[in-house]
């Protein structure tokens, strides 16, 4: 943006590279576009067309038996409001835990604060692995719970050194002056740090919430009840390309080629965080802007 | 961006870190395992003690104990409860509960990469009592790791009706150390792929099915001529799906098995001079356009036939009714119909035999309640159950009068989740299903054709070729679409074979050959 006002208006490699931007830039965005308003055409089109591979970009013989097909899934909603549980409260509980930890790691009165900077840090780097990580969830009895998705993972030591980072950035003397004003350490994160950070915790919050929504990888191997199954977990089971002999002859598919069935779960997954993303973008882009300015 | 590509980077470290720490721990596990063995070394295993115990006491019945977990490989039909019905919970476990007389629980395994959780699962330890495992490989591993509990005496007291499941020789291809640790799940279905044909063109063009290789070739010829079109489409980017695709051309040539009998010993089909006779007849198919130019990237081929780009492809029959709604939604319209797969010089001909399971039904060495696990097993192979897990409730889900089942499909839709049940698939019970769902005219017709047998899949593991297997079969795979397309020449087929034996070819039919010896 600064650059763009600097730039002196009317000279020509200016406009000739403003020009070739929009063009490569548009173009990576179509292409981005593209295949998603191909699924979307697909998802809507009846099926003979989608077999014989005539739908591209727009949908041919409307109609919408894929999507009455994937929301006759009782799964379907099961696994939306597991999903949407897991995001909502893992965000919220990784968030308490991550304001809770960056506030002391940023203050210079915390003893060993170096020492316990890099323990986070190490688990960036080197994890407990499957099997042992496994074995605690089990043992602590999370396992067959969708806690096992959130609690395990709910601190991102990146995210945590973000904040940090965030946090070191805001003048001592406020926190100084609060103190003399009596306030409490909690108080002066609830109160001074947090509405300080708001762009920088709304773009973590973001992370956190996008993390817990595409979160699969737990949910398959903690998870074994076919009741707590997130959403990503039920797409992957209708997406994948194994067509197993058993399923053709077992009604699963009756009526609805797999094709069409799949995109259309894929959009009924994508929708609902396309919906959301809009209005957090803004904290988004200047929450990433002022972390680095400031960190 | 940065931010979510450093994650994505710390991800990358982080899965590299766990596949490492897996690896250790799978040798951990194999450790443990043998101990296990040591243990119980000398004495005989847990199960065999209660039943012995139980002989003793005449109270066999009483020493299973009441609750039994149930872990199976993922199966569509697991989506597809209604209401307030789960797995656990409706009408048909509740009646499986009560003949059974335990308390069962079904779960299943991911869909995605299951053998990674099994893995995860005998490491915990806290293992289920009957497991489904995919594939050969997994399951002697497991086998070898001392993981898994030795069936033999277990078949033999608790489970007499295992042989309306598997036949002797499907026991034998599952010993491990003259041990038999699965039983392999039965497949009811006896021919995937078959050689489907717009039989409205041919009739248009007023051709009859061809029946020979030279006779398919002319008949090619013609529709080439009036039509301008490839006849031929195949699909074969996925690797492993060269021999789905070109089984009934390659069965001409008596090659269409990885591997035949030759004077008494196996060979690999695919370094013999009819292979190479094969190539050449599908390389003079490619140059003069008759076999689709794209077959080696095309991902199906539902869509040619649709067109009318193609003529024959072979199919899936499960496909055809997808195929067959098209063309009559279509205003130009069509029909499909499967022909015979065309015979060779030497009268060779058939399609791909696709009986053989590998899938493996198993009890953990670990699992807590064996015996229960064994006598639910066998409760599961009795005719009766097999009617209840393949049509529901009696009055309900179907009618019987006089023996004959009745099924309208709507009863048949209403309970699709059925087929989670059984460990095993019956004929009848396959049939049923198709039937129901008015799969049967797509399925029956190849039942008629000659089924492609390969040997190997009635071996038990032999490490040099199990091992070398799918190396080979791509590097075969990968060579005869160069040969095909003209990108290698065919002069060069002997090189090709002297290559294929060096890269383990030779070793792993030797190897396989030790075992057919002593059949």
């Amino acid at each position: 943006m600064q650059t763009q006002k600097l730039g002196v208006k009317g000279i020509r490699g200016d406009s000739v590279f403003q020009l070739l931007n929009a063009a490569f830039l548009s173009l990576i965005s179509v292409s981005m576009l593209l295949p998603f308003i191909h699924i979307a055409a697909k998802s809507l089109s009846d099926q003979s067309y989608v077999v014989a591979k005539d739908v591209w970009l727009w949908p041919r013989g409307l109609n919408f038996s894929s999507y009455d097909f994937v929301l006759s899934y009782k799964q379907f909603y099961v696994s939306f409001g597991n999903s949407l549980f897991i995001t909502v409260v893992g965000t919220l509980i990784s968030m308490a835990v991550t304001l809770l930890a960056a506030y002391p790691l940023a203050r210079n009165g915390l003893p060993y604060r170096r020492f316990m900077m890099l323990i986070f840090v190490i688990t960036m780097f080197f994890s407990g692995g499957l099997i042992p990580t496994y074995l605690i969830v089990k043992d602590v009895g999370l396992l067959n719970s969708l806690w096992s998705v959130i609690l395990p993972g709910a601190l991102a030591p990146f995210n945590l050194i973000l904040i940090r980072n965030f946090f070191s950035g805001l003048p001592e003397a406020m926190e100084e002056s609060a103190r003399m004003d009596g306030a409490s350490s909690l108080r002066i994160l609830a109160q001074i740090y947090v509405p300080l950070s708001m762009p920088a915790i709304a773009t973590i919050s973001m992370f956190y919430a996008v993390g817990y929504w595409n979160s699969f990888f737990q949910a398959m191997m903690y998870l074994t009840d076919r009741s707590l199954m997130p959403l990503q977990v039920f797409l992957l089971q209708l997406v994948s390309n194994d067509k197993p002999a058993d399923m053709v002859v077992n009604d699963v598919l009756s009526g609805v080629t797999p094709e069409s069935m799949r995109a259309a779960a894929i959009i009924c997954v994508v929708l609902p965080i396309l919906c959301v993303y809009p209005f957090i973008q803004r904290y988004f882009v200047k929450g990433i802007m002022l972390g680095a300015v400031k960190g | 961006m940065l931010k979510t590509k450093k994650r994505t980077k710390r991800t990358a470290v982080g899965i590299g870190v766990m596949a490492f720490m897996l690896l250790a721990a799978g040798c951990g596990g194999n450790d443990s395992g043998n101990k296990t063995a040591d243990k119980t070394e000398g004495q005989p295993t847990s199960a065999a003690t209660a039943s012995d115990k139980g002989d003793a006491k005449s109270t066999e019945q009483a020493k299973a104990l009441k609750d039994l977990k149930i872990t199976r490989l993922y199966h569509g039909a697991m989506e597809t409860f209604k209401g307030a019905d789960t797995i656990n919970s409706n009408r048909l476990i509740d009646k499986l509960r009560e003949a059974s007389g335990f308390n069962i629980q079904y779960e299943a395994l991911p869909l995605e990469n299951p053998s990674q959780k099994i893995s995860i699962i005998f490491a915990s330890g806290d293992v289920p009592d009957i497991m489904t495992i995919a594939g050969k490989s997994d399951y002697f591993k497991l086998a070898k790791q001392g993981a898994l509990e030795p069936l033999d005496d277990l078949i033999a007291k608790e489970m007499p009706n295992v042989s309306n499941m598997a036949g002797q020789e499907a026991l034998d291809a599952v010993k491990f150390d003259g041990k038999i640790y699965a039983i392999p799940y039965r497949q009811a279905q006896k021919v995937g792929n078959g050689l489907l044909a717009r039989t409205d063109v041919l009739k248009e063009l007023g051709l009859k099915e061809p029946g020979t290789l030279d006779e398919f070739y002319e008949t090619m010829k013609t529709i080439k001529e009036k039509k301008n079109i490839a006849p031929l489409s195949i699909a074969t980017s996925n690797p492993g799906y060269f021999f789905d695709g070109f089984t009934p051309f390659a069965a001409a040539f008596g090659v269409a098995t990885p591997t035949k009998i030759k004077d008494g010993k196996l060979v690999f089909s695919w370094v013999q001079p009819e292979y190479k006779e094969f190539l050449e007849t599908m390389k003079k198919w490619y140059d003069e356009g008759l076999l689709d130019q794209e077959f080696a990237i095309k991902k199906g081929t539902q869509d040619t036939l649709i067109n009318g780009t193609a003529v024959f492809t072979p199919m899936y029959w499960g496909s055809v009714p997808e195929i067959d709604n098209a063309l009559k939604e279509k205003k130009e319209g069509g029909t499909v119909g499967f022909i015979a797969p065309p015979v060779g010089k030497n009268g060779e001909s058939g399609l791909q035999d696709s009986s053989i399971s590998t899938t493996y039904i198993i009890i953990p060495k670990q699992a807590k309640n064996k015996l229960g696990a064994a006598q639910y097993l066998n409760f599961l192979y009795t005719p009766e159950t097999d009617e209840l897990v393949n049509y529901g409730i009696e009055g309900t889900d179907y009618t019987k009068k006089d023996g004959v089942i009745t099924q309208t499909p709507e009863q048949s839709a209403n309970i699709p989740w059925r087929s989670i049940y059984p460990l095993g698939d019956t004929d009848a019970g396959f049939a049923a299903r198709l039937k129901a769902k008015g799969l049967l005219p797509y399925y029956e017709p190849l039942l008629q054709y000659k089924k492609l047998r390969e040997e190997t899949n009635y071996a038990p593991s032999v490490e040099a070729y199990d091992a070398k297997f799918t190396e080979l079969r791509n590097y075969m795979e990968e060579n005869s679409m160069k040969f095909i397309m003209g990108k290698r020449s065919l002069s060069e087929f002997d090189s090709y074979v002297k290559d294929f034996n060096a890269k383990g070819g030779q070793d792993a039919i030797d190897a396989m050959n030790a075992w057919f010896a002593s059949k």
